[in-house]
């Protein structure tokens, strides 16, 4: 059977980076997202606004990350995903020094780019005029620069590209970096999402769609994926790229496996440009074409990683779907109740936290969940965190636009 | 003079985030890592800084901080 049509086909992923609002590096966010306390909090950045609270990530020192110089010339966004390339490429065992980097693809997630150099530049045209704008404007803006960027921080030659399916970029990434594997076209790609848009202008626009949460007087309880008074998602950033070889190739140099990505499906709802498609059908599509092509049914998904922004629609037509393609059977959970909504960045981050969840075979808990919707029938896991013998978890992603993706990992 | 290479060492440092240490009198801004774009934008802005018109060839990566204080004096600059 040529490569390409595999079922099952297994890519190892043998390196996890994590910038995200639970913390900087694995331990940090196992720690934290297993606790269960949400990291919504107040942000200065958006006093005054209707919505000021979000999920920043804490302690971010890019200076001390990167050196200034360099810093100074990489948005935040960037910033984030060179760091967590870093953390996953050191956690993999990789040394880009010895590798062949024509053989090394980047495929990296991301949405609203660079939106603080673009709103710097607009105030220094608007007030100095065109001769007042960097010349760094544009590479800095760009959202296609975080996959260039991290080829040039880790000497990846290979393909490299970005995607932009919104909320779910980051797992679209995860799903096209294991096809760059399985035709052959790669050895090692760098996979993963970010984004890093908390400004005004982003957030007001978001909650002026009804998206967001309007629990400023109490932040921390704010994001409640499937919780029956849930309102809108919190806005969050942060980054995860997950290094990812052929499992036989990962086994054969005996790296460390945190879990293989061995399925994957897209679909897109062809309905509204931001609200999902009512029954489900498209995410549905998606499910169902992951698991066909992880060669597993639905009956043998022990857990979920789900969507879950915690918006009123999109849980109820996510946690539908999930009952009728998977029964009740899987444990089911939103990390983002824990970390917000990381926008592009959340399919590459649950794609990391599931596979965690896999290897400590512990589902983490969904934050503030106490009276689950009463339309929804799933076995949610809240309070605390739920051991169980996890072989096969699922991680599903919807995005505006339409955007649905879903993927199967198993157990190492 | 030196008040100008002072000041323009200080906004390398300051805003460039430039390392202290690289700062060498002999240093380029190849040296330093300057490519195309970022000389460009240190061009715009020690002409904001010292209020004197440059054009964006004004500065070469062959320059030390020295040679770009003299093109700046030459220009009316003072620090």
């Amino acid at each position: 059977m040529p490569p390409a049509t595999r079922p099952g086909f297994g890519a190892a992923i043998t390196g996890l980076g994590l910038v995200t609002p639970a913390g900087i590096g694995v331990a940090a966010n196992r720690e934290r997202v297993w606790s269960g306390v949400s990291c919504a909090a107040p942000d200065p950045g958006l006093a005054g606004g209707p919505v000021d609270f979000s999920c920043r990530v804490p302690g971010f020192d890019p200076g001390a990350l990167l050196g200034g110089f360099t810093a100074r010339q990489l948005e935040r966004f960037v910033q984030f995903a060179i760091v967590a390339a870093r953390q996953a490429l050191a956690g993999a065992g990789r040394d880009p020094r010895t590798w062949d980097g024509a053989r090394v693809g980047v495929v990296i997630g991301n949405s609203l780019g660079g939106i603080s150099a673009l709103l710097a530049a607009q105030a220094a045209l608007l007030d100095g005029g065109p001769r007042q704008v960097s010349p760094l404007t544009v590479p800095m803006y760009m959202v296609n620069m975080v996959a260039g960027q991290v080829a040039i921080d880790v000497g990846a030659k290979g393909p490299s590209w970005v995607t932009a399916t919104a909320c779910a970029s980051g797992a679209t990434a995860v799903g096209a970096a294991r096809e760059l594997l399985r035709s052959g076209d790669c050895d090692v790609v760098l996979a993963g999402g970010t984004e890093a848009a908390l400004t005004p202008l982003a957030v007001a626009g978001l909650g002026r769609m009804g998206a967001l949460s309007g629990r400023s007087a109490d932040p921390a309880r704010a994001s409640r994926p499937f919780d029956a008074d849930r309102d809108g998602f919190v806005p969050a950033e942060g980054a995860a790229v997950l290094v990812l070889e052929r499992e036989e190739d990962a086994r054969a140099r005996t790296a460390p496996i945190h879990a293989v990505v061995r399925g994957y499906g897209a679909s897109t709802d062809a309905h509204h440009p931001t609200a999902p498609e009512p029954g489900g059908e498209g995410i549905e599509r998606a499910l169902r074409a992951a698991l066909r092509d992880a060669g597993v049914g639905g009956g043998d998904v022990d857990h979920v990683n789900a969507h879950g922004p915690s918006t009123p629609i999109g849980d109820l037509v996510e946690g539908r779907t999930l009952r009728r393609v998977l029964g009740d059977r899987p444990l089911v959970t939103s990390t983002k109740g824990v970390t917000g909504h990381p926008l592009a960045a959340a399919g590459a981050i649950e794609a990391a936290y599931t596979a965690l969840a896999l290897a400590d075979r512990s589902v983490p808990p969904t934050a503030n969940l106490t009276r689950l919707a009463p339309e929804l029938d799933l076995d949610v896991v809240h309070g605390a965190p739920r051991a169980a013998a996890l072989d096969v978890a699922v991680s599903t992603s919807m995005g505006f636009g339409g955007h649905n993706a879903a993927l199967v990992l198993t157990r190492a | 003079m030196q008040a100008i290479e002072a000041r323009i060492a200080e906004i390398l440092v300051e805003d460039f985030k430039v390392d202290a240490g690289a700062l060498r009198p002999d240093a380029t801004f190849a040296d330093l890592n300057f490519d195309s774009l970022v000389l460009v934008e240190l061009i715009l802005v020690l002409g904001n800084q010292f209020r004197v018109p440059l054009d964006d060839g004004a500065l070469h990566d062959t320059m030390t901080v020295t040679d770009a204080a003299g093109v700046l004096a030459a220009r009316g600059a003072v620090a």
